[in-house]
């Protein structure tokens, strides 16, 4: 599902009071919740993640965070080193470097940034799964900015 | 040797074959597709295969005015690569670091066959073809050229990271092939942020960078030669080849060895003094300074007018009463590079 509608069901369940919503497109779902980690791309997976802010079920407004503030903070979360353009594929149409579910070693690579019609290989500095993609084909990255959550 | 299939003649494999195929084609007289064979002296490759290999080139942009079972004969003449003739053409300094030189007629991309390449320190690997079945341009666009009609032509070294700001090695190319047109008697060339090479507001040449985490770096030129307008058609953009430009057009060869010879010393001043230089030769080819351009960045459209380039290479457009920086995106300038 584009990352893009799972932020604008987001911003719906932050404007609304209710708790808990579930969308299905086709064969794809998503079920994004107030409370507990039911937001899979932004729940922190290990206790070392204790800096990513999370809901506090004690508080009395759990508004949660936007996904990209919680993954910015995730240690599985592999960041933009740099400024451009994202690519999943290394030609128009070619297969993705990397899909949902992969196991992936380090120095794989994972996507190309795009800078001044460089065509930057981006390598996987760890091993592990590909838990999410966190960017479309063809959008614009920043520096820092989370790319895949890795576990 | 597998018969081949009409839909799966893409094979590299085949290059020695198409060799032959291609050196014994000719526009004065008809070649005979039986004694084409015999010369070919595989057991394998058939008549049929032949022909088919023929149709296959044909789909990729070589003109015939007579092409069946029996015979074929060219439009006209076919200005072929040869790496021989190239490497004679090289000056010593640059034939000495050039520890391949390698020739395909038909291959995915010239950059994905380098992608890999192990090198030594400061050698290079250069690769050709008639033909790329994938070419590249950005954004997910195809880089159209039809068959030995164009240089499609990448080269590939190891550069040291130590170099600064190593981005503004998009901008090298560029000045080498600017260069090499104002060498051949092109004037009225520039250059659209970052690389594409225009003549009177057309495309003449792209190029495409590929660099790895290793610090591997493939340049990937796209170069129009003749001009094959049907074939042509098919491009979104407004283009030009340097047969138009011309009344007498260098031979490929000539072409490719200039154009080496160019990049390979200008990678040397790189790795000397860096790219400070190469960029200051850039501003002056410029064609978006003080211009009203357009930037697509892949989510939104802007326009604004052309303020030249930071020291590290992005583009400064000024829109409304603000100056924006760009790193990435497809530029056009209005009333000159419009896209169609």
């Amino acid at each position: 599902m584009d990352i893009r509608k799972v932020k604008k069901l987001i911003e719906l369940l932050e404007e609304s009071g209710i708790a808990e919503i579930e969308i299905k497109e086709g064969e794809e779902s998503v079920r994004i919740s107030r409370h507990g980690s039911q937001v899979a791309i932004a729940a922190p997976a290990t206790p070392a993640a204790a800096t990513a802010p999370s809901p506090a079920p004690v508080e009395p407004t759990p508004v949660p965070e936007t996904p990209n503030e919680v993954i910015e903070n995730a240690d599985n979360a592999i960041t933009s080193p740099m400024v451009g353009t994202f690519y999943l594929s290394s030609s128009p149409g070619a297969a993705p470097f990397v899909t949902i579910g992969q196991s992936i070693k380090k120095g794989d690579v994972l996507c190309i940034i795009e800078a001044m019609k460089i065509m930057n290989q981006i390598e996987s500095d760890r091993d592990g799964v590909v838990k999410a993609i966190l960017v479309e084909d063809g959008q614009p990255v920043e520096y820092g900015q989370p790319l895949f959550i890795v576990e | 040797m597998k018969k081949l299939e009409k839909n799966n003649l893409l094979t590299t494999g085949t290059t020695p074959i198409d060799r032959i195929i291609l050196t014994n084609l000719s526009p004065f007289q008809v070649t005979d597709l039986s004694q084409l064979r015999r010369r070919i002296d595989h057991h394998a490759f058939s008549v049929e295969d032949l022909y088919c290999r023929l149709q296959f080139f044909q789909a990729c942009g070589l003109a015939f005015n007579q092409l069946n079972k029996d015979g074929c004969r060219l439009e006209g003449p076919l200005d072929l690569l040869d790496t021989d003739q190239i490497h004679a053409q090289l000056p010593a300094s640059v034939s000495s670091l050039i520890e391949s030189l390698t020739w395909h007629s038909v291959t995915e991309s010239t950059n994905k066959e380098l992608l890999n390449a192990t090198l030594s320190e400061r050698g290079i690997a250069v690769c050709m073809a008639e033909y790329q079945t994938r070419g590249r341009g950005r954004h997910g666009r195809n880089w159209i050229a039809p068959f030995a009609a164009s240089l499609c032509l990448s080269v590939c070294s190891q550069i040291s990271r130590k170099i600064d700001n190593i981005q503004l090695i998009s901008f090298l190319p560029a000045v080498a092939l600017i260069r090499v047109l104002h060498q051949i008697g092109i004037q009225k060339v520039g250059v659209k942020w970052p690389n594409d090479v225009i003549c009177n507001g057309q495309k003449l040449a792209g190029i495409l960078i590929d660099m790895t985490a290793r610090g591997a770096v493939v340049i990937g030129i796209g170069i129009n030669v003749y001009n094959r307008a049907g074939y042509f058609g098919r491009i979104q953009q407004p283009w030009t080849s340097i047969d138009q430009h011309l009344t007498t057009v260098p031979p490929r060869n000539e072409l490719t060895s200039l154009i080496l010879s160019e990049l390979v010393s200008l990678m040397q001043v790189m790795e000397n003094q860096g790219l400070d230089g190469i960029r200051e030769e850039w501003s002056t080819y410029d064609l978006c300074r003080d211009k009203h351009v357009i930037m697509d960045n892949g989510s939104q459209i802007l326009e604004g007018i052309a303020q030249g380039i930071t020291r590290d290479g992005s583009l400064c457009v000024e829109i409304g009463n603000e100056t924006k920086y760009f790193i990435s995106g497809e530029i056009s300038i209005r009333g000159i590079t419009d896209l169609v």
